[in-house]
């Protein structure tokens, strides 16, 4: 993968394997949406399963934070332009509104700095109205360090 | 059952798990709650579901994220006298080091509780409650649980 440019969809395909390959992206049943230049998206379907608590009903924030860090991560290798292995360092999450669990629940994050060693990403995640109009459900800040030694496998 | 009245219930019993069925995605994704020496612990069932990374058999850091903002709460509405159900605003989290394959715990400070908000910090732990493996605050905003 050449950085930064227009990823093949041999390319996306192997960043959709990664993402299909993390157990925990599989039960929360998150696919990659697309990825071109710096931008990656990824979505999941939203369930009862997900609901935070009974008496409001509304989406538990964790399933924010797990697609957020996922599409965070992604965006990393989308920038390098190689499947190196990323931790994530920190991540801030504003909840800008709450969200009923139903429908689908959408990421897009991006890389805008890169050094050898660190990656600094910003995220948003959002649901998609009839007329597809996005609306802000969260907003993510997040650092990786990037681990050169260690390529990951799709 | 609404959410307050079972926490009544479960603060007499001195029995937090009781909780757990009021909040599905915590339960599903393998959250427990006990009390252990008059502190609320929690704890994440290792499971292959919330490994993230399976090169590195390492924790997904969400799963991680949706443990520490569960015992956030958790413990707010534990802690907390006349407490209306939390909402979170913004939340977090450090992570200090990789998650093993390993049952993991948290608890929660609460650094203050004020009338529309309260602050957290919370911290992760594996094998060695010293040795945490994760760190997070988070603020709520405080609001009538909805009739």
């Amino acid at each position: 993968m050449s950085p930064s440019a227009v990823p093949t969809p041999e390319q996306l395909l192997a960043l959709d394997r990664l993402l299909r390959l993390s157990p925990h992206n599989s039960f929360l049943g998150m696919k990659l949406e697309s990825a071109k230049e710096n931008r990656i998206s990824v979505s999941l379907p939203m369930s009862e399963k997900l609901v935070g608590n009974t008496s409001e009903g509304l989406l538990h924030g964790g399933v924010v934070s797990s697609l957020l860090d996922t599409s965070a991560s992604l965006a990393v290798m989308l920038r390098l332009g190689k499947l190196i292995r990323v931790a994530t360092l920190d991540m801030r999450l504003d909840y800008l509104r709450s969200a009923k669990a139903e429908g689908t629940l959408h990421a897009r994050s991006s890389c805008y700095r890169l050094t050898d060693q660190m990656a600094f990403v910003r995220g948003v995640a959002f649901t998609v109205d009839d007329d597809g109009n996005e609306d802000k459900i969260a907003k993510a800040a997040a650092s990786f360090l990037v681990i050169h030694q260690q390529r990951v496998s799709s | 059952m609404k959410v307050l009245q079972a926490l009544a219930q479960a603060k007499d019993a001195n029995a937090p798990q009781s909780l757990l069925q009021h909040f599905p995605y915590a339960e599903a994704i393998g959250i427990s709650a006990e009390i252990k020496d008059g502190t609320l612990v929690t704890h994440l069932a290792f499971d292959q579901h919330i490994i993230g990374d399976l090169g590195a058999a390492a924790l997904q850091g969400g799963a991680i994220s949706t443990l520490l903002e569960s015992t956030a709460v958790l413990a707010l509405l534990w802690n907390v006298e006349k407490i209306q159900m939390p909402q979170l605003m913004n939340h977090a989290v450090e992570y200090l080091s990789s998650g093993r394959p390993l049952p993991t715990y948290a608890r929660a400070e609460i650094t203050r509780h004020g009338h529309q908000i309260a602050n957290v910090r919370t911290i992760a732990w594996q094998e060695d409650p010293q040795a945490p493996i994760a760190a997070a605050h988070a603020h709520f905003l405080l609001v009538p649980e909805a009739k």
